[in-house]
C-alpha cells in the first residue's frame, strides 16, 4: 500500500468528475478540494495504466488530514478532510479558504488514521498551483 | 518545517531584486507545469516514442506524469548550475571571522542566494555551545540578495543592543573584538542560520524558463533516442521508394537552440544574485 489521491476537478457526483495531476486557482481563492485516495502501488504506469493508481477506499472510521506544508510552520495549513459523498468513502473534500494565504506551487500530504496506532502516510507532490494576483511581495 | 520567530526578513521581494512593490503578471508563477512546458518549448513536437512497443503495438506517450517528473529533476540541475535556492530552505552555515571583515561592520558572505531571512546570528564553539547571540536589530539587510551580512550595531538605546551572552564564554567574544591575542582569523567563528529561496514557491518566470528548457532537453533527448532508424527502401519489380529521415538527429537543431537559451538565461539569473563572478580577498 502507497498512499496517494488524484485530484478530481468539477466534482459533482462519485460518478462525474475530471482527474487532474493538479489544480490551479488563483490566489485569495476559496474553494473546495477534492481527492480521491489512490493506492499507487496498483496498476502502476509500467503496468499500462495512466492515470496510474488503484481507487482506496479506507475502513470506516478513519481520519484524513490535509497539510499544505510550508518551510515557516506558521504558514503551514492542515485540515481535516471529510467524506465528499456518503456512498463513496475513497473521495474526500477538504476546503480551502481566502485566509490561507496559499500561493505558488505546495505539496499536499496526506495522513491516514484509522482505528489504533496505524498511520499511513502520502504526498501529491505539486498538488496545488496558486497562481499569484496581488501587488506587493 | 522550521519555526520563524526572531527572524529578520528582508523587506523587498526576492524578484523583482529588492522592489517593495510590483505586479505579478509576467514576472512570478508557480512552478513551471507539464502543459506550459509542452506550449512554451515543445510546441508542435509528438511526445511519442518513434518505434512501437513489440508486445503491445502501440507507441509508448509520454506523460503528464513522466513531464513532471523531469520537471523535478530540471529544479534541482538549475539550482546546481544556477548557485541559487528556487524552492524555500533553511541553512545553517558556519563562517569563519576575518578581522578585516570585522573592521568592515562584520561583513559575513553566505553561500546560499537568495537569501530570504535571518533566523540567527551567533558565536558557537566547536561543539556547538553558543557563546554569544547577536541582537537581530544589527543585521543589515540591504546586501541580502547576494548572501551579504553587515552586523552594524547602530542601534543605541533600543532593546537588545547589548546583546546577548548566552554563556560565561561571552567574555571570550568580547575578547575576539579585541583581537583575540593578535589571531586575524578563526575558522567557523559564527553561526549563521538563515533561509533562501523565493518566498512561497512563487518563482520568476526567468527561473521558471531555465527549469523549462532543461525539462524539454531531456524530453527531446529520450524522444530523439527513439528515432533509430536513418533511411528506409523498399523495392519491387522495378519500382523502389527511398525514405531518408535524420534518425536520433532529429531534434538537434532544437536541442542546439534550447542550450543557447539555456546558457543566456543562466548568466541572467546569475548577475541577479551576485553569482556571476566569484570575488573574495587574498
Amino acid at each position: 500500500m502507497l498512499l496517494s489521491a488524484r485530484i478530481l476537478a468539477n466534482c459533482t457526483s462519485p460518478n462525474e468528475y475530471e482527474p487532474r495531476d493538479y489544480l490551479e486557482a488563483a490566489e485569495g481563492d476559496s474553494f473546495e478540494l477534492y481527492l480521491q485516495l489512490l493506492d499507487v502501488s496498483r496498476d502502476r504506469a509500467d503496468q499500462g495504466f495512466y492515470p496510474p493508481g488503484r481507487r482506496y477506499i479506507p475502513p470506516d472510521g478513519v481520519i484524513l488530514e490535509i497539510t499544505f506544508p510550508h518551510i515557516n510552520s506558521a504558514k503551514t495549513v492542515t485540515r481535516i478532510a471529510v467524506p465528499a459523498f456518503p456512498g463513496d468513502r475513497s473521495i474526500w473534500k477538504v476546503p480551502v479558504l481566502a485566509d490561507d494565504h496559499l500561493t505558488g506551487t505546495r505539496d499536499i500530504v496526506l495522513t491516514l488514521r484509522e482505528a489504533g496506532p496505524k498511520v499511513t502516510s502520502g504526498v501529491v507532490r505539486g498538488g496545488l498551483r496558486v497562481i499569484p494576483n496581488r501587488r506587493g511581495h | 518545517m522550521a519555526i520563524y520567530v526572531e527572524n529578520k526578513e528582508d523587506p523587498t521581494s526576492a524578484y523583482p531584486v529588492q522592489a517593495s512593490d510590483s505586479m505579478p503578471l509576467g514576472r512570478v508563477e508557480p512552478l513551471i507545469a507539464p502543459q506550459q512546458l509542452r506550449d512554451r518549448f515543445l510546441f508542435g513536437i509528438p511526445l511519442y516514442s518513434a518505434h512501437k512497443d513489440p508486445v503491445t503495438g502501440r507507441r509508448a506517450a509520454m506523460t503528464d506524469t513522466m513531464l513532471q517528473d523531469y520537471i523535478e529533476g530540471a529544479v534541482g540541475k538549475v539550482e546546481q548550475d544556477a548557485k541559487i535556492d528556487v524552492f524555500p530552505v533553511q541553512h545553517h552555515e558556519r563562517v569563519e571571522f576575518d578581522w578585516l571583515h570585522f573592521k568592515a561592520f562584520m561583513r559575513i558572505k553566505v553561500k546560499h542566494v537568495p537569501v530570504r531571512s535571518v533566523e540567527e546570528l551567533a558565536v558557537e564553539t566547536a561543539n556547538g555551545t553558543k557563546l554569544y547571540d547577536c541582537p537581530r536589530e544589527w543585521i543589515e539587510r540591504g546586501g541580502l540578495p547576494e548572501g551579504v551580512i553587515h552586523l552594524i550595531p547602530l542601534a543605541i538605546g533600543m532593546p537588545g543592543f547589548q546583546g546577548a551572552p548566552v554563556a560565561a564564554g561571552g567574555a571570550w567574544f568580547l575578547n575576539t573584538l579585541g583581537g583575540f591575542g593578535g589571531h586575524s582569523n578563526i575558522p567557523y567563528y559564527w553561526t549563521v542560520k538563515y533561509t533562501t529561496g523565493f518566498d512561497d514557491a512563487k518563482i520568476p518566470r526567468i527561473v521558471n524558463d531555465l527549469i523549462g528548457i532543461e525539462a524539454a532537453l531531456n524530453v527531446l533527448g529520450m524522444l530523439a533516442a527513439t528515432n533509430r532508424e536513418t533511411s528506409k527502401s523498399m523495392g519491387l519489380d522495378g519500382i523502389s521508394q527511398g525514405v531518408g529521415t535524420p534518425g536520433p538527429q532529429v531534434y538537434a537543431l532544437r536541442i542546439q537552440e534550447l542550450q543557447q537559451q539555456y546558457q543566456m538565461r543562466l548568466g541572467k539569473v546569475q548577475n541577479l544574485f551576485g553569482k556571476k563572478f566569484i570575488i573574495g580577498d587574498v
